[in-house]
């Protein structure tokens, strides 16, 4: 990993260190029910519940590093460091070793390209070549979700469940009573399911928005302007300074952390059958904070 | 594994005995599968390697990546929680999860007892009905449970109902159809795309339409 985080401070990027024990009751409400589960947990002397750390991403916002941030500036910092959990499979408490990037400000803007970018070239330095790149809206998804299930939370839920594990089957069972169902079928089998090139993507998203219109469907639309937008920024930031780098678009990415509130990216060592990198954009409301960023671990 | 060669993982016993066309169409010697004693087998082609395994620890394998693929109980499935793509369900092994009680049951209502393999699936078949049920997970025998005032009702798998009769138990409520699902680990659906989508393809003929 050296050889990353030289890389690292070579681009700009500060190491930090964020704090190894957390006020779990804090931390909670940015975690999966199952994350807050695996939380390896212990008891103050106040008695007030604390964490060991089992996100860095989480730890570096409540520790107030980014509290006090210039408003006009922009912090690009990295860590490296142990993340902890509880493996209930292995019955053991794991010791995850990662390097994490971000990128932090309080204003709207983020870099999510500028990050991806590093990501693809540091997945390069440890992997070589041979990376798929797979890239998301979890926002944007779940708007389209919803309206789909015509703002049934029920529903919702349902499809959003058997969308994640691209259980096609189940999905459209929840959409017997759906007026527009043979576009919305059309869509969830042909776009949903499987992974596409960007380019495919924007193809065929293209051509079910034509039928969609007729049927006054708009669900789609907001995921093809994005889909379009990053597209070309993404073209551009491969071509200046990267080989042919396989990148795929996958709605229904799965990242479990519900604080990535924009995009977010998946990388895979295709050699090694193994996810290696995974990051994406996020906002953390109360302490009015954007930011953009991704980790890799190690042994 | 290399790119073009996935290990497919199939559920012992029920499941395997009546998927074995599927096994024999994916070039597996049924003799070799189902008479030798050997815990891996290689296809014809050297394109898939199976594994019989018990049930309940496919979902696991699958999510961690040592197979690729695992044709598994729906049941298992939703009752282990673990992150896995369902990519098809298969048409055999057909059972119901099924609420099932003495023949003069206690009323269903909140605090009732009830026994079960599948506390999961047991709780969302009794919250979907509005009762707060106290769940008893028992790893098996579980018609014995109401017998001897474990438990009021028990969640279980039914096929032919006769388990039950000679129990003298009665269905009282059915809840899911149970069919194998066949699940894959969502790095290999990547990252080994076209192995995968090419059993599946094989499996899609004995799916359910």
């Amino acid at each position: 990993m050296t050889e990353i985080t030289q890389f690292l401070e070579r681009s700009g990027y500060n190491q930090i260190q964020t704090p190894l024990i957390l006020n779990h009751t804090h931390s909670m409400p940015f975690m999966t029910v199952e994350t807050q589960q695996k939380q390896v947990k212990l008891q103050g002397l106040n008695g007030e519940m604390l964490a060991l750390r089992g996100d860095s991403t989480i730890a570096l916002i409540l520790c107030g590093v980014v509290k006090n941030i210039d408003p006009s500036s922009t912090h690009r910092i990295y860590y490296d460091e142990p993340n902890f959990y509880q493996d209930f499979d292995k019955r053991v408490i794991a010791e995850v070793r990662q390097v994490g990037v971000e990128i932090i400000s309080n204003q709207n803007e983020t870099d999510f390209v500028e990050v991806l970018g590093l990501a693809i070239a540091i997945a390069q330095k440890v992997c070589g070549p041979q990376i798929l790149v797979e890239i998301s809206h979890a926002t944007l998804l779940k708007q389209v979700i919803n309206r789909i299930a015509d703002d049934d939370a029920k529903k919702y839920e349902a499809l959003l469940y058997y969308l994640n594990r691209k259980n096609t089957r189940e999905a459209l069972k929840q959409l017997n009573d759906s007026s527009s169902f043979d576009t919305v079928k059309i869509m969830i089998e042909e776009l949903l399911t499987t992974p596409k090139s960007l380019d495919e993507c924007i193809y065929r998203l293209a051509s079910l928005n034509t039928i969609a219109s007729i049927e006054l469907i708009e669900s789609f639309q907001p995921i093809l302007n994005w889909l379009t937008n990053i597209q070309s920024e993404i073209k551009g930031m491969l071509s200046e300074d990267f080989g042919t780098v396989s990148m795929h678009f996958d709605p229904a990415l799965i990242i479990d952390k519900p604080y990535y509130t924009g995009e977010t990216f998946k990388i895979y060592d295709t050699k090694r059958h193994v996810n290696i990198i995974t990051g994406g954009t996020y906002r953390f409301d109360t302490y009015d904070v954007n930011g953009c960023g991704f980790s890799i671990k190690y042994d | 594994m290399t790119r073009n060669r996935i290990r497919i993982a199939i559920a012992k016993g029920r499941i395997a005995t009546e998927a074995s066309d599927l096994i024999k169409e994916s070039g597996f010697d049924l003799d070799e599968v189902f008479n030798s004693r050997k815990l891996r087998l290689q296809n014809k082609l050297g394109s898939y390697e199976l594994i019989l395994l018990k049930a309940s620890d496919i979902p696991l394998y699958v999510q961690e990546g040592a197979v690729d693929v695992g044709i598994v109980g729906k049941d298992t499935v939703i009752e282990s929680n673990h992150l896995v793509y369902e990519l098809c369900e298969l048409d055999m092994a057909y059972c119901t999860l099924c609420l099932a009680g003495p023949i003069e049951p206690v009323k269903l209502e909140n605090g009732v007892k009830v026994a079960t393999k599948y506390p999961r699936l047991a709780q969302q078949f009794l919250t979907d009905r509005g009762i707060k049920a106290e769940i008893l997970s028992l790893s098996g025998s579980i018609e014995i449970a109401p017998l001897i005032n474990l438990s009021d009702y028990i969640v279980d798998l039914v096929q032919t109902g006769d388990t039950l009769r000679e129990n003298g138990l009665v269905v009282y409520d059915t809840f899911l159809k149970i069919r194998p699902l066949v699940i894959v680990n969502p790095i290999s659906y990547r990252t080994k795309a076209v192995a995968v989508r090419n059993f599946i393809k094989i499996c899609e003929r004995y799916g359910v339409t």
